[in-house]
């Protein structure tokens, strides 16, 4: 019995020590990277890494005094693949790359217009370790500058982005939060078109990439969300403007919270306005074919409720309140138009009007298929239903108090 | 444990088997008809130690009878052999009439007459005698006769019933056993007043001669194991019995798991409950701690205060205790495993701190926890074997010196200091010492598999550990009742309690028989006669 289970132990043992251990890798031997940007440079890649310095975030540690160095640290390597410029980087930095909690892929305007995504998502979406979950952006300059701006409450600014596109998301809906694997689902869909935000940086760059910046309280640079890019295949095609996309997401079903801003009425002044939130919405698209002619009819329904009212109605009337939602109604419609003609214009099809119509209708699909630019073959009729829930908590515009008295 | 290996030699264990050890054999030697002669024989078998109290008289009963009064010093009650027996022997008179031939008629008399005892017992040879007197029994021995009579008188100096030091509960009776046989057996019979409550005796230890008490309800207790356990009783044959620690390692199940296939508790109430279940009751004379057999992994994780509390209470905290064990078997190796294989599954802002922890530490994350685990487990030793006045030092060093400055010298993470806090605590909420212990042991192992496979080793340990577990029997009784083999009636009692009117019935699959414990669900409601008169 005894000799048995000695037997076993060492067998086990054995197992062990000859099999274990092979990936295992300590925490103090690892580079942590927050965000990764992607550009070209002399015909070569180049790719920058954010990487956290965990002493300096931390606080009260052992190790390191923390405030005193800057929360991240950026190095570029070079290569003729992204592959080799990654090998590469282990020329320069003491510790292994650690891709697993990467939350941000920034890839410059010319990457993305003369090389395309084809052969980046092919490398981050091989490794076992790299998170599918990473929001892909675009940037119109160097995709490496944006790594380098400190955002003030935020440490690891890669981080921070991911939730600055987050929050956007959740509150304007405009700008939708893509994941590197919806990004590489959207490109591959027979659709061939697909979106990625674009980031922005605005103010003097180079003052805001010290720790000494974050001793101000006004920030000299900051990092924003911009205007859409919009890919046919896997490359860039163009930009549409944030009220574009707004529209965008309306076609797309996809607005959760946005604000509605419009003149009280047709006749009023400009800045006489009222902002309309959307709180709840949905959009149904009907492929019809009418003489011939393909017609998608989108029903867009919305409710929610006024959060400003800058001028003199009478709230109380329901008939005032009709006519306020036919007045955003109209407005929504017109937009939704315009940027549809936009759309038309580089043949891309963010709406997924082409999936709608392969689903209700697969004959037409194939026949429009054959086309080669078939979005433009695609009419388009909306349909807008706004309802104004409620006025929150004061009905009568504040303005209204003012006007009637008498001095 | 089924064999794993072929055996080649599985014949040579048996040997030694008829090696029957001779030297404290007690020799069935007679008493003599001379009282001068058996004097002599238990001065010289007993060395003539000074405990053995020799008290003749020449004259008992107002009769020129010489009597011996024999009983051991400190076993013996004092006053009773005063009271009871000397002063009847020596203070009354017998009849005139009374003839004194035979003189075995005189030890009738004393017994039957002048004894003013509660047990008395013929003895006709040497070893009944010592038994007698070595139990505390005094032994009265009349010249001219070859008998004696033995009266009970056992007494002398006993801790008294006390509150258990080794599970405390705040609702609940606070009565322990203590190290009396009898006391104990009679703790448990005040509890359960029914003739059912069988008590069997056993006699083990050649040199000792340990009193060991078997307890069970008749007919509630399933015969099989009752049998089971007097028939691994019989067969211990040891020089010593000191605690019941001896006994549970002869008659347990499986020697090479650490998981306890039976128990141990210091309450009568807790055994009281297990006895009613159908369990069977081990209690050895000399120790306080009375085993229960058979068991189940589940009862383990029970307290006799889960009965006592609201059902809803006691489920949560039976639920918690699984989840302290689990914690406190798996917690550093999954620190470890998780720390440096799978780095990916933290939060990223978890991560960096971990990480920014970790960056002053020279060892590999296990030679952390390893070492700061066996310094946990140094000191929890260091606790219980200190004198009680050093204790207070004793744990200001250990929280000062492993909490704060081995952190602050970068030996250790902070992390790694509250894993480790953690996991000992974890480790005292298991009811049962046992239980906690073989999560003690378990942990190391499943670090070194933490260390060497990460998280595939940890699942690969619960798998093999899951295996072992199902094979395990205690008596008979799979290890995993009532959950494999699944009886949906015993789950009313296993992970969750049910309220008690709700328990109809006992754990089926230990007792099999009479299994009723209530004739019908007694959920208490308002009485009819009110709910009209409301109406």
């Amino acid at each position: 019995m005894l000799r048995r289970l000695g037997l076993m132990f060492l067998l086990l043992s054995v197992a062990l020590l000859t099999g274990g251990c092979w990936d295992s890798q300590e925490l103090n031997t690892l580079s942590i990277i927050s965000a990764t940007s992607i550009d070209r440079n002399n015909g070569k890649w180049e790719i920058s890494f954010q990487v956290v310095i965990p002493q300096s975030i931390a606080t009260q540690t052992g190790g390191g005094s923390a405030g005193s160095q800057s929360p991240t640290t950026i190095f570029s390597t070079k290569g003729r693949s992204i592959a080799e410029a990654m090998q590469n980087a282990s020329l320069e930095t003491s510790r292994k790359l650690f891709f697993a909690h990467n939350s941000v892929l920034i890839l410059s305007e010319e990457v993305a217009r003369q090389e395309g995504v084809g052969e980046i998502l092919d490398f981050f979406l091989r490794p076992f370790e790299s998170r599918e979950t990473m929001s892909v952006l675009l940037t119109k300059g160097k995709a490496s500058n944006l790594l380098e701006v400190l955002i003030p409450l935020e440490k690891i600014s890669g981080n921070a982005i991911q939730r600055i596109i987050d929050l956007s998301q959740k509150n304007l809906s405009m700008v939708q939060n893509m994941r590197l694997i919806d990004f590489a689902r959207m490109i591959a869909s027979p659709d061939e078109s697909a979106m990625a935000p674009e980031l922005e940086v605005s103010g003097d760059l180079t003052k805001q990439s010290s720790l000494d910046a974050l001793k101000k309280t006004r920030n000299e640079a900051v990092i924003k969300l911009g205007e859409l890019g919009i890919f046919r295949k896997d490359k860039l095609v163009g930009w549409i403007s944030q009220k574009d996309s707004s529209s965008v997401a309306w076609l797309s079903d996809r607005v959760s919270s946005m604000m509605v801003v419009f003149p009280c009425s047709t006749k009023a002044q400009k800045e006489q306005l009222i902002s309309y939130r959307v709180m709840k919405s949905s959009t149904k698209l009907e492929p019809k074919v009418i003489h011939g002619k393909s017609i998608i009819f989108a029903k867009i329904q919305a409710t929610g409720a006024i959060d400003e009212a800058g001028c003199n109605l009478d709230l109380k009337q329901p008939s005032v309140i009709r006519e306020l939602e036919r007045t955003i109604s109209k407005q929504i419609g017109d937009d939704v138009m315009t940027t549809w003609s936009h759309l038309q214009g580089m043949n891309v099809d963010l709406g997924g009007f082409m999936n709608a119509i392969h689903r209700k209708d697969p004959a037409t699909w194939r026949k429009l298929m054959k086309s080669k630019r078939p979005i433009e073959d695609i009419s388009l009729r909306v349909q807008v239903k706004i309802n104004i829930e409620h006025t929150n908590m004061i009905t009568k515009p504040y303005s209204s108090l003012l006007k009637d008295q008498k001095f | 444990m089924r064999p794993f290996f072929k055996s080649k030699q599985g014949s040579s264990q048996q040997q030694g088997k008829n090696e029957q050890p001779s030297e404290f054999n007690m020799p069935e030697i007679i008493l003599s008809k001379y009282l001068d002669v058996n004097v002599q024989m238990i001065k010289e078998m007993t060395g003539d130690s000074s405990d053995i109290i020799i008290r003749r008289l020449d004259q008992a009963l107002g009769k020129p009878i010489h009597v011996a009064v024999i009983y051991t010093d400190g076993l013996a009650d004092e006053q009773i052999i005063n009271n009871s027996i000397l002063k009847s022997l020596t203070q009354i008179q017998a009849d005139a009439d009374s003839s004194l031939d035979p003189p075995k008629q005189v030890l009738g008399w004393i017994k039957h007459r002048f004894l003013a005892i509660g047990q008395v017992t013929d003895i006709d040879t040497m070893k009944n005698l010592f038994d007698a007197i070595l139990a505390g029994n005094t032994v009265i021995l009349v010249d001219g006769t070859a008998k004696g009579i033995s009266a009970s008188s056992a007494g002398g100096e006993q801790r008294g019933v006390d509150e258990p030091q080794s599970q405390t509960v705040i609702r609940g009776p606070r009565e322990g056993f203590t190290e009396n046989l009898r006391v104990n057996t009679s703790l448990i019979r005040r509890k359960i007043k029914n003739p059912n409550l069988w008590i069997v005796d056993r006699t083990i230890g050649r040199v000792t001669q340990t009193d060991v008490a078997v307890m069970y309800i008749h007919g509630i207790a399933s015969d099989d194991v009752v049998q089971e356990i007097l028939k691994r009783l019989d067969r211990i044959d040891i020089d010593s019995v000191l605690e019941s620690g001896y006994i549970e390692e002869f008659i347990q199940d499986a020697t090479f798991t650490p998981f306890p296939t039976l128990t141990n508790s210091e309450r009568p109430d807790a055994i009281a409950g297990a006895i009613l279940e159908g369990k069977v009751a081990i209690l050895v004379d000399g120790s306080p701690f009375v085993l229960i057999a058979p068991i189940t992994i589940f009862k383990l994780f029970q307290s006799s205060e889960d009965y006592y509390q609201k059902f809803d209470i006691a489920t949560f905290l039976r639920l918690m205790r699984i989840i302290a064990f689990v914690f406190s078997m798996l917690l550093p190796s999954m620190y470890i495993a998780i720390t440096t294989f799978h780095q990916q599954m933290l939060p990223t802002t978890l991560l960096i701190s971990l990480a920014a922890q970790r960056e002053g530490v020279p060892f590999p994350a296990f030679v952390e926890a390893l070492a700061m685990e066996i310094t946990f487990e140094v000191l929890r030793e260091a606790g219980v074997r200190m004198p009680r006045a050093i204790g207070s030092a004793i744990s200001i060093v250990g929280a000062l010196v492993l909490g704060q400055a081995a952190v602050q010298a970068g030996l250790v993470s902070a992390a790694m200091v509250i894993i480790v806090a953690f996991t000992a605590i974890a480790g005292f909420v298991a009811p049962s010492v046992s239980l906690s212990n073989s999560a003690r042991l378990l942990r190391f192992g499943f670090m070194l598999l933490a260390a060497t496979l990460g998280l595939f080793g940890i699942i690969a340990g619960l798998m093999a550990m899951l295996i072992h577990l199902a094979g395990l029997r205690s008596f008979g009784i799979p290890y995993l009742i009532p959950l494999a083999p699944f009886s949906p009636s015993d789950q009313k009692d296993a992970l969750v309690r049910v309220p008690w009117w709700a328990m109809l019935k006992r754990p089926t699959l230990i007792s099999k028989k009479n299994i009723k414990r209530l004739k019908s669900i007694q959920k208490p409601s308002p009485s009819k006669d009110e709910q009209e008169q409301e109406q």
